[in-house]
This record gives C-alpha cells, sequence and structure tokens, in this order.
C-alpha cells in the first residue's frame, strides 16, 4: 500500500511542514530554503528573531513507497493508498497541545478547511502526528488532543498517532474511563530511540557514512566501547550517568548516597538540572504530592543522601550536562573502558508511561551489561526487540513490578548487592556474557532504514484496520 | 509545438498562491482557505483595510501550471519549452511597485520574487511576465522604479515582459533610456493587451445580450429618428472632461445633444482655481520650461471655461440611463442604454486619459460606440484612433478632419476636438443622414472586427505571447490581441 503524504502548501524547495502559522509562511520564500538542515532552520530563525520549529516527519518516510502531495492537487483518491496529513509535536507534546504558560493556536488550528472535508469523506486519510525524541505520552495529553479535535472540527478516530510509548493501551483505556462513547485514534509504538542510536553507532563503526538529521550543532561523534573491555582494568563497578533530576533518580541518587556507594560508581551529577529544587521540603512536609509512594521508613535516609547530593553539588564524567545536550552522538567509550556494568537512569518511569529511549541503547552499544531504573516491562520490551538481558546473572523480576517505589528499592537493592561484587567475580560475569553482549551489539546494527521499511510493511494494513493499537517497532 | 507553463513559487491547500503575493496579507488569505481570487482581495481591502500588490493573472486561465520545485532539467532543457513567471497588479500598481505600502515592510512584486526563479532567469526559455491591468498608466516615476527594482534584484529587464494597455509604453521607455544613457540592449519588453476589447467583444457575440445593441436593421430605421446631435456620457469627472462640458456650456450646446454628468459624483478640486493656475499641466522629467507655456490655455480660452462651468454648476447633475453613478462601476463595462445611440448622431469619447503623454491607454468607452454602429470622435491620448485602427477598425477620416489624434500638445488636441464637436453640431440632421448611410458599411465592418477579439479567439493571445518569446514576431508595438 502506498503512503502518500500530504502537505497543504508547497514552498519552493518542496512540501513546507504541515501546521505552520500563516504569519510565518513569509519566512519560507527564502530562495536557499532547505527544511531537512536544521542549521539553516537555526539560521532563519535567528535571522527573523523569530522562533519557530519545522522538524521534517521522519519515520513513516522509510516505508519506501511514498509521494508527496498538496492538498490542492488531490482530485482522484485512490482508495487502495493510504493518505497521511504529517505534522509533528516536535517532541513537546504540551506546547503542541498549548498546555504551557504561553499559549498559542496549535497546529489542529491551522489544518487546511480543504483537508478537513478530505478527511472526513475518505476513510483512508488519517493526520499523521509524529512525536518523536521525547517518551512521554499518556491519556492526560490525548485527552487534550480529543479536544483539540472538537474544536477545530477534527474528527478525533482519524488522528493516528505515532509514538515512542509501550502502553498505549492503558492510555485508551484510562481515556475510555472519561469518554466512554468516543471513537479512538490510532496509536503507533515506534520506538525511535532504537533506530536512530542503530544509526549513531553505524557512523562510529564507519559503517555509514552520514549521521543524516541527528548532528547538530553541540553533537561529538561517538566512539563505540570494544568488546575486549571486559578485561580491562577497572577504575570503578558501575557507570551512572545523569543528568535531568527527575524524582526517580532524585530518589534513586539520595539512596546511594547515603548508603555511601555512590563512590563505587562513576557517575554524572549537576544540582542545576534539578526538576525538584523544593525536594527537600517535599519530603519533609508533601511526601504525597510525589508521583512515587515513598515508604515513610526511608524518608531519613532519603534526606540525608539528598543532603550529600546538594553538598557534591556538580559532578562531571565527560561532557558539561547542558539541558540540551543531544543524546545522539556525544558516546564517549573511555566512560565504558573505565567500568563494568551501567546503571541506566531511563526519562520515564511510570507503568503508565512505558517507555525506552535511547539511554537504555547505550550500555548495548558499548557492550555493557545494565540494570534499567525505567518503567515497568522494559525489559520486556527490549526482548521484543530481539535483545537479551541478564537474568542469568542476576534477579530481573523488578521490570515486572509496577508499584514504582517497591520496584525502585528492588533495583537499588539489586545495584547495591552488585557494588559489593569483587573486581574478579565482575571479569568471571562479564566473561560469562560476552556472547550475550556481543549479540546485543550486533543486533543494534539491524535497525537501519532498510528494515525499519519491512517493520512498518507488516503493519501497514492495520492502518486501515478496525485495530487502534499498532505496534511497528 | 512550443509549451508555455505557468511556474509559481508557492503552492497551498486551494491551489497557487499569486506569485508576489503581499507575505503581510498571508493571515487574511488563511482566513479564507487560502484561496487566491477576487472576492478575497475584495475582502482583505474593505474589510482589512489593506491593498494586495498582486492578483489573478488573467492571460492563463487554460495554460499549464506548475510548482517551481517541480522544474527539473528535462523540463527546463527543452527549448521547446516556455516558463513563464506571471505577475498581475491588479489595478494597485503603485502597491506592486513599492511607492505605497500598507506596512513598512511591505516588499515591491520584485522582492518577492523567489531567488530560485532569479537564478532559473538565466535560462533563455524562462521570463516573467508582469500584468499592468485595469490601471495602465504607467508614468515616469513606474519606470524609474522598475529598473531600480530590478538592479536591485539582479534581474535583467530582458526577462521581464510587461503587458498593459499602455501603447506608448515602449516610446516612453526608450525616452527614459535616452534620457539617463541606459543600454538599450537591456531594456523591458512590452506588450500591448486592450482587455476591454475581448469584453465587448463577448457581449456582441453573447445571445442573450443581442436586444442591447443597435444591429443593421435597426440602424436603418433610426437614420431618420435623430433628435440630437452628439452623445457624450461622464462618469467621474477629471480635468479634461469639466474642460470639455464647461466649453459646451458657454457655447450653449448643451440642448442639441445628449450629456450626462454629476458635479456630486467624485468631485472634491476646485476646478477654477485648477484653470487659473493651470494645474492640468503634467510636468515630467522631460517637460521643458519652454514647454508650459504651449501646454496652457490662452487666457481668453480659461475665461471662457470657467464661464462655462459657473454655468454648469448651475445645472449642476444631467441624468441620461444612470441616475446614480455610485451604483455603476464603470469599469465593470456595463452596457448602455442603446436608446442613447438611437437618438444621437455621434458619439463624442471621453477617454479616463487625456492630458498625460506617459498614460496614453484606452479604455471601454472607446469600444461602446463600436458595438452601437456610432460614429465618434475622442478626447483621449493622441495617437488613439491610430492605436485603434492597428486593431483592425477604421475611422471617420473621409467625413471630417481626424488630424487632431496626432496632435501631440494636449490642449491643442482637447481644443481641436471641441471644434469638431461644434463642427459636427453645425451639420443639419439631412447631413447626417447623409453620413449615416455613408458610413454604414464602415460601422458593421468595426462592429464585425469587433468580432475577432472574442474569448473565442484566446489561443490568438498565447500564440503570439509564444512568437513574442521566441522573438519570431517583432514589430513596432507589440499586440497580444492582434488578430490573424
Amino acid at each position: 500500500m502506498k503512503i502518500n503524504f500530504v502537505y497543504d502548501f508547497t514552498s519552493l524547495a518542496g512540501p513546507l511542514v504541515n501546521g505552520v502559522d500563516p504569519k510565518n509562511i513569509k519566512y519560507f520564500f527564502d530562495g536557499n530554503l532547505d527544511l531537512q538542515n536544521q542549521n539553516y532552520i537555526d539560521k532563519i530563525n535567528k535571522k527573523y528573531n523569530n522562533y519557530f520549529w519545522v522538524w521534517p516527519n521522519s519515520f513513516l518516510y522509510q516505508y519506501g513507497n511514498t509521494d508527496e502531495l498538496c492538498t490542492s492537487d488531490i482530485n482522484d483518491v485512490n482508495e487502495n493508498e493510504l493518505y497521511l496529513y504529517p505534522i509533528t509535536t516536535q517532541g513537546d507534546l504540551y506546547d503542541f497541545c498549548s498546555l504551557k504558560e504561553k499559549k498559542h493556536q496549535t497546529k489542529f488550528y491551522y489544518i487546511s478547511n480543504q483537508f478537513k472535508k478530505l478527511l472526513k469523506e475518505n476513510n483512508n486519510f488519517f493526520i499523521y502526528i509524529e512525536h518523536g525524541m521525547e517518551p512521554y505520552f499518556d491519556s492526560h495529553i490525548l485527552k487534550e488532543m480529543y479536544k483539540l479535535c472538537e474544536s477545530n472540527d477534527i474528527p478525533f478516530q482519524k488522528l493516528l498517532i505515532t509514538n515512542g510509548s509501550n502502553s498505549n493501551h492503558l492510555t485508551l483505556q484510562d481515556f475510555s474511563e472519561e469518554y466512554p462513547n468516543v471513537k479512538h485514534p490510532k496509536l503507533v509504538t515506534y520506538n525511535w530511540g532504537l533506530p536512530l542510536k542503530s544509526q549513531d553507532m553505524r557512523v562510529a563503526l564507519q559503517i555509514v557514512d552520514e549521521q543524516v538529521g541527528v548532528e547538530t550543532s553541540d553533537t561529538y561523534r561517538s566512539t563505540v566501547c570494544d568488546i575486549s573491555h571486559i578485561k580491562n582494568k577497572k577504575e570503578k563497578k558501575a557507570l551512572l550517568l545523569t543528568r535531568r533530576l527527575r524524582s526517580q533518580r532524585l530518589l534513586f541518587l539520595s539512596l546511594m548516597f547515603n548508603e555511601n556507594i555512590i563512590d563505587k560508581t562513576l557517575y554524572s551529577l549537576d544540582m542545576d538540572l534539578n526538576f525538584y529544587p523544593n525536594f527537600k521540603y517535599i519530603l519533609e512536609n508533601e511526601i504525597e504530592s510525589l508521583n512515587i509512594n515513598v515508604e515513610k521508613k526511608y524518608i531519613n535516609d532519603i534526606l540525608n543522601g539528598y543532603q550529600l547530593m546538594i553538598k557534591q553539588n556538580k559532578k562531571i564524567v565527560d561532557y558539561e550536562l547542558t539541558p540540551y545536550l543531544s543524546g545522539f552522538g556525544n558516546e564517549s567509550k573511555e566512560l565504558y573502558e573505565k567500568t563494568f556494568f551501567s546503571i541506566v537512569q531511563e526519562t520515564e518511569f511510570s507503568v503508565w508511561q512505558q517507555a525506552i529511549t535511547e539511554k537504555v541503547i547505550q550500555p548495548i552499544m558499548h557492550h555493557h551489561p545494565f540494570v534499567l531504573i525505567g518503567s515497568p516491562y522494559s525489559l520486556k520490551n527490549l526482548k521484543r526487540l530481539g535483545f537479551k538481558t541478564f537474568d542469568k546473572w542476576w534477579d530481573e523480576s523488578y521490570d515486572n513490578e509496577e508499584d514504582d517505589w517497591i520496584r525502585l528499592k528492588m533495583i537499588f537493592d539489586l545495584v547495591k548487592n552488585l557494588l559489593t561484587k569483587t573486581d574478579e567475580e565482575f571479569y568471571t560475569i562479564l566473561n560469562e556474557m560476552k556472547d550475550v553482549l556481543e549479540y546485543n551489539h550486533n543486533h543494534l546494527k539491524i535497525f537501519d532504514s532498510e528494515y525499519i521499511g519491512e517493520a512498518i510493511s507488516k503493519k501497514i494494513n492495520e492502518f486501515t484496520s478496525d485495530k487502534n493499537i499498532i505496534t511497528v517497532l | 509545438m512550443n509549451s508555455l507553463y505557468l511556474v509559481y513559487d508557492f503552492e497551498g491547500p486551494s491551489g497557487f498562491f499569486y506569485n508576489s503575493s503581499n507575505l503581510n496579507l498571508h493571515q487574511y488569505y488563511f482566513e479564507n482557505d487560502f484561496v487566491f481570487r477576487n472576492d478575497i482581495e475584495d475582502f482583505i481591502k474593505t474589510k482589512k483595510d489593506k491593498i494586495p500588490n498582486s492578483s489573478n493573472n488573467i492571460f492563463f486561465n487554460e495554460v499549464k501550471k506548475i510548482h517551481i520545485s517541480k522544474l527539473n532539467s528535462n523540463l527546463l532543457d527543452n527549448q521547446n519549452n516556455y516558463f513563464i513567471y506571471p505577475i498581475f497588479t491588479g489595478g494597485n500598481n503603485q502597491y506592486s511597485l513599492g511607492i505605497k505600502k500598507n506596512d513598512e515592510n511591505d516588499k515591491s512584486i520584485f522582492d518577492l520574487i523567489s531567488n530560485k526563479w532569479k537564478k532559473l532567469l538565466k535560462r533563455k526559455n524562462c521570463n516573467i511576465i508582469i500584468y499592468f491591468g485595469l490601471e495602465h498608466e504607467m508614468p515616469i516615476e513606474y519606470f524609474q522604479k522598475i529598473y531600480i527594482l530590478l538592479q536591485n534584484n539582479n534581474i535583467n529587464p530582458n526577462k521581464v515582459w510587461i503587458i498593459s494597455n499602455n501603447f506608448s509604453n515602449i516610446d516612453n521607455n526608450n525616452k527614459f533610456l535616452d534620457k539617463f544613457g541606459i543600454d538599450k540592449s537591456k531594456n523591458l519588453n512590452f506588450l500591448t493587451y486592450y482587455e476591454q476589447l475581448k469584453t465587448k467583444s463577448n457581449e456582441i457575440i453573447d445571445k442573450k445580450l443581442v436586444d442591447k445593441f443597435i444591429n443593421q436593421v435597426t440602424y436603418d430605421k433610426n437614420i431618420f429618428s435623430k433628435s440630437k446631435k452628439g452623445l457624450i456620457l461622464n462618469r467621474r469627472l477629471p480635468l479634461h472632461r469639466k474642460i470639455f462640458l464647461s466649453l459646451i456650456m458657454y457655447d450653449n450646446y448643451l440642448d442639441s445633444n445628449l450629456i450626462s454628468f454629476d458635479l456630486g459624483f467624485d468631485n472634491q478640486r476646485d476646478f477654477v482655481d485648477d484653470i487659473k493656475n493651470n494645474r492640468y499641466v503634467q510636468g515630467n522629467i522631460f517637460f521643458q520650461k519652454s514647454d508650459y507655456n504651449e501646454n496652457t490655455f490662452s487666457d481668453t480660452i480659461k475665461n471662457k471655461i470657467i464661464k462655462g462651468y459657473s454655468l454648469l454648476n448651475k445645472i449642476y447633475k444631467n441624468t441620461l440611463d444612470v441616475d446614480d453613478f455610485k451604483k455603476i462601476d464603470g469599469r465593470a463595462l456595463e452596457i448602455d442604454d442603446k436608446r442613447l445611440y438611437e437618438k444621437t448622431c455621434f458619439s463624442v469619447i471621453s477617454e479616463t486619459e487625456m492630458f498625460s503623454n506617459f498614460d496614453r491607454y484606452i479604455t471601454e468607452k472607446s469600444i461602446k460606440p463600436i458595438q452601437q454602429l456610432h460614429p465618434f470622435i475622442m478626447i483621449a491620448p493622441y495617437g488613439s484612433l491610430q492605436y485603434l485602427k492597428s486593431l483592425g477598425f477604421k475611422t471617420f477620416d473621409k467625413w471630417w478632419d481626424e488630424s487632431y489624434d496626432l496632435e501631440k500638445n494636449n490642449i491643442k488636441r482637447l481644443l481641436m476636438v471641441y471644434d469638431l464637436f461644434k463642427s459636427l453640431n453645425e451639420k443639419s440632421f439631412e447631413e447626417w443622414n447623409k453620413i449615416h448611410k455613408e458610413m454604414k458599411s464602415i460601422l458593421i465592418y468595426n462592429k464585425e472586427n469587433l468580432k475577432n477579439y472574442s474569448y473565442k479567439n484566446d489561443n490568438i493571445v498565447l500564440n503570439n505571447l509564444k512568437k513574442y518569446l521566441s522573438n519570431e514576431h517583432i514589430q513596432e508595438n507589440p499586440k497580444l490581441l492582434q488578430t490573424p
């Protein structure tokens, strides 16, 4: 089945991303327009002192059998083809739905009436929302999208939303509790971190030349840790990279500091990136407001550990932890060469937002085993995607625990236990793991455009079926 | 066979944007589903109080349209293909050229041509066509502005074809280039297109409108039923019309002619003051101090005009077929009541322009008598009769002196036409009967000739255009509506 991507505007260089405020269309008259070039976009943003995003959609383009049409060119609709009107969230669902402090018209508002008409009249037309680069997606956002569809005369069930969530079934369940009679849109799971990190690795290993669409001005080409590291002398037991300090990360690190085992890890820390600057107050006075139900008997330990974190304040292991340092590129193999295993702090933690990102792919790339501080069933999803995990060497039952605090505590106990192992014990474990580490590393290589194209091909018929939950990757 | 393509920079949900459309007005087009159409322009003008700087180019309804991003080397390299980047000023010439602006950062039509197209203009088969329609004025300031804008945008003037009904553009362009010593190998191209000719032609071949016009049979019947000499229809009252009317009043010709006027319509200026201070003289950079005396009325004439105007002012309004001029567009080309033509012996065509040597164009007013088998004299820019002749029409030099048409001095020409008007008024109805019988074949010939310019011959326009673009059909004053 062919996919036709439909755009309302065709600019000098071809289709213009949908959902642009008409006031900004004038910026696309520039003769050197190149929407695929982020540097160009940055330049015109700067030139016109007007901040606007123009991320092109990318995921479904890998399908191969695609074409681009302008809305006004659609005279005869082919019933055997799919017509998708792409818009992107640009990685920020809250801004996309205008839920932030600075309110604005959303991209739904700017969808042309002509396309809306086509959307209503044809079963094979959808508004294709691509939410990439950030894993967050839940029923709250879906409800906001529903309201936006209602206010903009858009049939909600004609949304086809691709996201990195592995819990879309829960999202729809929760949505239905409030809106039992509303027809569901299609939610397509696409774990975008996987192919992007695969590309990152293949570029680093010089299997492919370019890192198209990923490189930005602050991106450094990655280096990759070889399997021989399992015999290297190690400086620390584990690698523990942290940038933005979310609640689960603050709790975990506090426990690590409190137990005085943080120094057994090569860790990064920057308290300037603390999402909860009033964390101490919350622990002391409003513990129930925290999204994780911390067992009260641990509060003093956490408070103590948190004080030590504040005292430490900052620790750099490779790069300065700027808020916008890209997760693609910028890999330093030395961090992995110096440590036995990784403690991965994923972005999402709740069962309602099951997601994996580039963070858990990093140790796979570097032949590292890992313990994952992430949402439930993340390991299960990695296995679904063909990776192997480490239940032969340690207990991974934490992955099935849906209670966030219990899971966090299970992970902490596991990490604490692993950190007590001697170097010799780790050399033995890594030696036993060698095949798994190599297998995972090699498996990561397969997620190229051709693979994605085939994955889409297998699922493309579901796009026009009655299914609302579709998993492509 | 050569193929024409219209190239557009931007396509929206309702089709192509007008090229060079004002970027600052896009938000209003958004409110209208990005429909680029005349009624949306009217909406922007009336509801938003903004003037668009481009409009729909009327020539090319049947020509293949293509988006600039789809131009590939296969298409471009084929020298049988011609690529046109169409722009239409929509009658808002001053806004199109950036002389007037809605907002400070508005740009001219040339500034809004994409760099991509500017690069493609280096190819022989790529050109820009700008239609300066509806308002055909081309004062020297426009030439100046256009050449400067082209230079600023690095566009070779050779690649720009300006279409309008101003038949003096080539002469004036040459004058301009001579004045400033600009190399003529890099001059603009001009084509004339008399848009009202087509509209008026369409009317006379429309079977539904057949009763609106005098035909060969009714012509014969009416020869003996004339009650007035001349027919002079006036809507707006620019200086030349008021001067002519004042002279008529002074010489007491009002009753012997059918004349419409309404001093209450669009008449803001102090006419007497204008006459006393010679404000009808239109100076420009070519105007010599010594020209001044030659272009002003003598005191005797001025006194006649002022006295005549006083009489005109007393009557103030004279209605023939239309009482309220605000209700008609004028430019919407209403068909006059044919009884006005049946009652009268000849028309005095009082054209829109008369005093400007840079705005030499004629309008629907010059075609209306041809539709009604009426002979005419013209208060119009010099060369207007000549221009009509070049379009295949015959005029009336067998019956009266038409040398006024070649008189370049505007006040002399006006007075020559007035003298002719008086002499035609002095003819008896018997004399007119005889003249009408004699000139019948010419009047019928003219009406038949007018039919050549209807929509049925739209292909002529495109074929002529292709010839001009390929340099096959160069002539002194190239016309798009050139009959085969």
